[in-house]
């Protein structure tokens, strides 16, 4: 399968700022890819380094099978992208934007563009400057699916609206453009959780992982282990046991490599435990485990 | 072409009422300018020549911020535009809402002064040139480079600039042309640069110093060449026949010399020019002049502050009223010493045309001044004006020079011409006019027992257009004068 984004070491500095440092992924095709991170993690250079609004500083980026650098119209035909702060023309009424919008695209279905506007509920005779934000990010999304791209690119899109329309919205993409592959930026874990099929995690412009979001929750999970009476963590604890902390005679840490070997792992370093239980973790909070880890590093350097 | 004409269709329909009330402003303008005679426009005309140029230049800034350059979060910049389609479909808007129009407006104009625009075909398509080169690439180039209007609007001054740069584009022999022209030449090829580099890899930090770059070597060019040596350029590519000149003072004219002034003391010095064949007349610019008085004081002519100022002045048969105008505590020094004045002049040198005789109430075209009419005109008690008044499309009326002669038994003074119209737009310039205009006016008093058809019958003028043909520069030296013979 090709992969329709994909980078090495995708680097982009502005001036003394790193904002991504080195960045490989590989998005495959069909993926919903969801790239997570706090606010300033870099998913915004990133998405933009990947359109060409930016210039990588070093390392490359092959989106739709060119080099980004060289992304042109006939690629833009096949991408559908959405931001949350996407500068729309405010003075065009939303039937006049999308029948201008379908003048660039070959592709253009007016079958499907007539099933959008039925399910978001469009006003066509109003301004695009008179529109909420949902309305607007439902204009924008309209004007991106209406010819099945085959990358939809989506920064932030849902940022600021209630959780019915957010649903809405991805349910629609889903539906409307199933072969396409989806990129999809966001700091709110919770709104992509429930149909991202892969996850990468951005900190500081560094990619922190990239990896099926099955496969992350498999791996991650929440340990508390009781013991029978108050001791000090032991020296020496994996690497992979994050943000360990003891707390009179419990310990409790983050697994981020959970297996079959973990219990015995577990029995051999805590001898004297009562009590040893696992926890599934949410991607909100494996994220939030891994965020408290970096910071703790950061510290102890 | 699809795709340049749903931009440019999308461009108009959001402009629309905008445009509609630039293309009321032209037709007020041009109706104005259809029954104007005289070469100052009236307040609202003058006003409206100021009005336009800005109206036209945020309309292209606005079209062209609809796709703006600058900035990655414009809707456009993710979807499958053509940078090359897209650049067409801007310039495209630039000749339909500025050019055709303007040319539009020209046309009527001169068809409504008599002239056939299919005729004027060159200089209308001259003027839309000078508008490309003075506003709307200019316009079109700051658009590109600013972030939004409110940024175009700061910048508006560099366009007015330009615009100066531009009208004030002299036709062929003028005195200072070359520095407008290099300026002009360097800025044109330098916008479309700036625009073809924003449009084709939309390098907006490259763009903005280019223009800086640009504005600035323009500023220099103007400011840092001088008068002298863009004069020299100008004599090396149209020189006038190789024949030695001299330039010597004769003895002073007895006719009084103007003044006294509190301020200034005038001194005129007659000079006999040799070496111009007896048909040509001159036009006398200078370059450069040195007093130097026996008591060590030397003053050497430095516009615009200098100890003396110089006029341009006419030569005529060969000799030429130099006036210089010293201030008086300059003058005070060395009035008592004797003096050597030397330095070099520039000469427009004219070839005499066809005299033509224009009867009182006639209109008749005259090669080199273009269609002139002699008019009365009746003042409310006893005084009335005969007006002789040229236009011409060619903006070679401006440096032709025209000596009009009155011939009946009047006994009018020589009277003072006026010319417009493309120069600097100020409220009292109409510099959109397609029109070049000469009006040469002389007062004349009606005796009470006479009415004006009496008295003016048989009232002829003779209109001589002279041709300029080529620069020259003579040196001239006066030595040991007295200034006191010479001034007043």
């Amino acid at each position: 399968m090709s992969s329709p984004l994909r980078t090495e070491d995708l680097g982009k500095s502005f001036r003394h700022l790193e904002a991504l440092r080195g960045l490989t992924i590989e998005v495959p095709e069909g993926a919903v890819f969801a790239l997570v991170g706090p606010n300033g993690a870099g998913k915004t250079t990133a998405i933009k380094t990947f359109l060409n609004l930016h210039k990588p500083t070093r390392g490359h980026a092959e989106i739709i099978g060119v080099d980004s650098r060289s992304l042109g119209a006939d690629q833009l035909a096949q991408i559908g992208y959405v931001s949350e702060n996407q500068k729309l023309p405010g003075w065009m009424k939303v039937g006049y934007f999308l029948s201008y919008c379908k003048e660039f695209y070959p592709n253009w279905r007016d079958d499907d563009l007539a099933e959008l506007l039925r399910l978001y509920e469009l006003p066509l005779d109003r301004k695009l400057n008179q529109l909420s934000r949902g309305m607007r990010v439902k204009a924008a999304l309209a004007s991106s699916l209406a010819y099945r791209p085959k990358l939809i690119v989506l920064d932030e899109p849902f940022s600021g609206l209630d959780v019915l329309v957010r649903e809405q919205l991805v349910e629609s993409i889903l539906e409307r453009t199933p072969e396409a592959t989806v990129l999809l930026a966001s700091h709110d874990l919770s709104e992509i959780e429930s149909f991202a099929s892969h996850v990468a995690y951005l900190n500081e412009g560094r990619l922190e992982f990239a990896e099926e979001t099955a496969a992350l929750a498999a791996r991650f999970r929440e340990i508390q282990v009781t013991l029978e009476q108050p001791a000090e963590l032991p020296a020496g604890l994996p690497a992979t046991w994050l943000n360990p902390e003891a707390s009179g005679v419990v310990v409790g840490f983050t697994d981020s490599r959970y297996d079959d070997r973990t219990q015995s792992e577990i029995r051999s370093r805590f001898p004297g435990a009562r009590e040893v239980a696992v926890r599934v973790m949410t991607l909100r909070s494996i994220v939030l485990a891994l965020e408290k880890c970096a910071k703790s590093n950061q510290g102890a350097r | 072409m699809h795709a340049i004409l749903v931009i440019l269709k999308k461009d108009v329909r959001h402009l629309w009422w905008q445009i509609g009330v630039m293309l009321a402003l032209l037709v007020a303008v041009g109706c104005l300018d259809a029954r104007r005679a005289i070469v100052t426009p009236g307040i609202v005309e003058g006003l409206l020549n100021l009005l336009i140029p800005l109206v036209w230049a945020c309309l292209i800034a606005q079209a062209v911020q609809a796709e703006a350059l600058v900035g990655d979060r414009e809707f456009w910049v993710t979807r499958p535009y053509r940078w090359p389609r897209l650049l067409v479909s801007k310039a495209l808007f630039v000749v339909l809402v500025v050019h055709a129009p303007s040319f539009a407006t020209d046309a009527a104009i001169l068809a409504a002064h008599g002239f056939n625009p299919i005729e004027a075909l060159p200089h209308l398509l001259e003027k839309q040139l000078l508008l490309a080169a003075g506003l709307t690439l200019p316009a079109m180039t700051l658009a590109v480079v600013v972030s939004n209007l409110m940024q175009f609007v700061v910048g508006i001054p560099v366009l007015l600039a330009t615009l100066t740069l531009s009208s004030s584009f002299q036709p062929h022999f003028a005195f200072d042309r070359i520095r407008f022209s290099a300026a002009l030449a360097l800025l044109a090829p330098a916008a479309v640069s700036i625009v073809l580099l924003q449009y084709g890899w939309r390098r907006t930090g490259w763009a903005r110093i280019l223009a800086g770059a640009t504005v600035l070597a323009a500023g220099l060019l103007i400011g840092l060449i001088s008068f002298s040596q863009a004069f020299a350029l100008q004599v090396a590519i149209h020189p006038a026949a190789n024949v030695h000149r001299t330039m010597t003072l004769a003895a002073p004219d007895p006719r009084p010399v103007h003044g006294p002034f509190s301020r200034r003391v005038f001194t005129e010095l007659p000079f006999t020019v040799s070496g111009l064949p007896a048909a040509d007349w001159c036009w006398l610019n200078p370059l450069s002049m040195e007093i130097a008085a026996s008591n060590g004081v030397r003053y050497e002519y430095r516009p615009p502050q200098a100890d003396f100022d110089v006029g341009i002045s006419a030569v005529e048969h060969g000799k030429v009223m130099y006036m210089l105008g010293l201030r008086r505590g300059a003058y005070d020094r060395i009035k008592d010493s004797r003096v050597t004045i030397s330095g070099m002049a520039a000469l427009r040198i004219y070839q005499r045309g066809q005299a033509i005789q224009l009867p009182l109430g006639a209109t008749r075209d005259v090669p080199g001044a273009g269609r002139c009419s002699y008019t009365f005109v009746e003042g409310l008690y006893d005084a009335g004006w005969l007006t002789v008044s040229c236009e011409s499309p060619s903006r070679d009326l401006m440096t032709a020079g025209i000596n009009i002669h009155e011939e009946s038994m009047l006994g009018l003074r020589p009277a003072v011409q006026t010319r417009g119209s493309n120069a600097s737009p100020t409220p009292l310039v109409a510099w959109l006019s397609p029109l070049q205009r000469l009006v040469q006016t002389n007062e004349i008093r009606l005796p009470d027992n006479r009415t004006s058809s009496e008295m003016l019958a048989g009232t002829t003028v003779v209109i001589l257009p002279q041709r300029p043909i080529g620069y020259a520069t003579v040196a001239f030296k006066a030595a040991d004068i007295d200034l006191r013979e010479y001034s007043k």
